[in-house]
């Protein structure tokens, strides 16, 4: 059961968005370059569902195939690994996605030094070199804690041979 | 919009197609929780960059009757550097927020009905509008005009497009927006139509929802700290991918047009370089030593350039209220600037009377302790609190009220 609101600002916000669709429209169609902007609007939506969604979908399938053949070999990734792992990509390729326009416009030459004028690919590689160690320092970091973990619980399940209380996990906190 | 597809059973050869590549695409992320979330953000970032964009839009473009505000002096250097850093804030927000809804685009049967079809086709203008004006946006921050249209129309009538098309949509899903508003929406679940997956433990969906939703705030985190340096000095140690380095270029000040590019060597420097000073009838031709002679005033000032950058100086020269008082000018009316540059959209700028008769808008001849830098607009240059780069008029020509 949708708040008494809800119906009113359904219609308040479908007038105010046509109103700026035609004001929108309207410039466009008064700017005279239908057809250019057409074309790229065409082509960013081919360019997004075709070919860029492709690749995050080829990339998740592949990535979730390579972990189900590394289990079969016994190679189990500790928990949270996975998350970092994609975290690290999507930093890496948001800031990719924002360079890479820069530096290849920096190899065309630009109007005056003070335009573009840091060494991008540089920092770029910087940037996916750093994120790869925190990936794997991380995953080494996680897999240690989780071995602490099973072998504090495996302890814990069988008494003590002193007959000292089982160690919890919190004890060997580094 | 999560994995369980909310429409009829498969018919047909194209019904089955659609929705194994449905299940194919399903993962434990997507869940209409996770798009609200993110839209939510992508919205709040959109409205920000158009709110700014259009003060910007009108600074540059103002009606007769149009006042603006001329205090904070940093203003426009805080809007557009907000405007800026918004847009670039929604590349990986869109990017998200399409993948959490991507498996809708092979829905079965395409076309349920007229507004169905209306739904659609807006969604789809939408979609393609709101990439195209985060692209273009990027790419004039490296001035890179690739695209086979003017920059500034454009722009500007693709944000109406995607404000009105985002206002049309955020209708069309309100309930569920609503909804899903907060965590908890048991009572959507129990519906079964769309909402929490129900392939996965809910323990798993959860912790991979809560993970992309950690990578996609990173994602955002970064591109904005990579940037927005250029704008904010704050930020300038971790300004790896800004188009600009703050205080980088002669005299600390990044430049835009170059002396040369705009064709005024010659004129700038030669000896005989008067500024012509009207008002009605009356005219004044002032050299530099005539200005230096008048009563200097200093201020802290930014350039703040309609690409998103931005750089504070020291700028010493005349009021310019004093220089129109040589002529008679009263403290009401507008004025306008005329460059040395030949042609070019910078080559005349109009001042509303608020800007014009504020006592920190010069007539700059030096930045710091050194002369203006013929890069900076040596002979004489604008410069007034509030306002964007692009009209603070270098190798000042002529002042005319009007």
């Amino acid at each position: 059961m949708s708040p008494r609101w809800v119906r009113p600002t359904r219609v308040a916000l479908l007038g105010v968005g046509g109103v700026a669709l035609v004001v929108g429209g309207w410039q466009l169609v008064a700017a005279q370059h239908v057809v250019d902007v057409g074309r790229w609007l065409v082509g960013a939506l081919v360019l997004h569902d075709g070919v860029f969604a492709m690749f995050v979908v080829g990339l998740l399938l592949g990535g979730s195939a390579a972990a189900g053949a590394l289990a079969t070999r016994g190679v189990r990734a500790p928990r949270g690994a996975g998350v970092l792992l994609a975290a690290g990509l999507m930093v890496g390729g948001a800031l990719t996605l924002v360079a890479w326009p820069e530096i290849h416009k920096k190899s065309l030459g630009t109007a005056n030094p003070t335009v573009l004028p840091g060494d991008y690919a540089t920092r770029l590689l910087g940037v996916w070199v750093a994120i790869v160690a925190v990936v794997a320092i991380g995953t080494l970091v996680l897999s240690v804690r989780a071995r602490v973990r099973r072998t504090t619980a495996r302890r814990g399940a069988t008494p003590a041979r002193d007959g000292a209380p089982p160690r919890t996990p919190d004890d060997r906190s580094s | 919009m999560g994995s369980a597809p909310d429409d009829r059973p498969p018919t047909g050869r194209g019904g089955r197609i659609a929705h194994a590549l449905q299940d194919r695409l399903d993962h434990p992320a997507r869940s209409t929780r996770t798009t609200v979330v993110i839209g939510r953000l992508l919205g709040l970032a959109l409205l920000m960059c158009f709110a700014t964009g259009l003060y910007s839009h009108y600074l540059q473009d103002p009606a007769s009757w149009m006042r603006f505000p001329t205090w904070p002096s940093n203003l426009y250097q805080i809007t557009q550097g907000v405007h800026v850093a918004t847009g670039i804030a929604s590349i990986p927000l869109l990017l998200a927020k399409l993948w959490s809804v991507y498996p809708r685009l092979f829905q079965w049967p395409p076309l349920r009905s007229a507004q169905h079809a209306v739904e659609r086709v807006l969604v789809g203008v939408l979609v393609a509008a709101s990439l195209v004006e985060v692209t273009i946006g990027l790419l004039n921050t490296y001035q890179w005009y690739v695209f086979p249209f003017p920059f500034r129309a454009i722009h500007l009538a693709l944000a109406w497009v995607v404000v009105g098309a985002l206002a049309i949509h955020v209708a069309v899903q309100l309930p569920k927006i609503v909804a899903h508003w907060s965590g908890r929406s048991r009572e959507v679940r129990g519906a079964g139509v769309e909402g929490v997956g129900d392939g996965p433990a809910p323990r798993t969906a959860e912790a991979s929802r809560r993970g992309f939703l950690v990578g996609v705030g990173t994602a955002t985190a970064a591109v904005v700290l990579g940037t927005a340096g250029q704008s904010f000095g704050w930020l300038r140690r971790t300004n790896l991918f800004g188009a600009r380095t703050q205080a980088l270029g002669p005299q600390g000040l990044p430049v835009n047009r170059t002396a040369a590019a705009a064709g005024v060597e010659q004129s700038a420097t030669d000896a005989a370089w008067r500024l012509v000073v009207a008002h009605g009838g009356r005219t004044v031709a002032l050299s530099r030593a005539d200005l230096e002679a008048m009563p200097q005033r200093e201020v802290v000032l930014p350039v703040a350039c309609v690409e998103g950058w931005s750089t504070t100086a020291r700028w010493g020269g005349v009021r310019l209220s004093d220089v129109m008082d040589l002529v008679g000018a009263p403290h009401d009316v507008s004025v306008r600037a005329t460059s040395l540059q030949r042609q070019g959209g910078q080559r005349v700028s109009e001042m509303g009377p608020e800007f014009a008769s504020h006592p920190a808008t010069l007539v700059a001849l030096r930045i710091g302790d050194d002369d203006l830098h013929l890069e900076h607009g040596y002979p004489a240059r604008l410069i007034a609190p509030a306002r964007p780069g692009v009209e603070q008029t270098k190798w000042l020509a002529r002042l005319e009220t009007t």
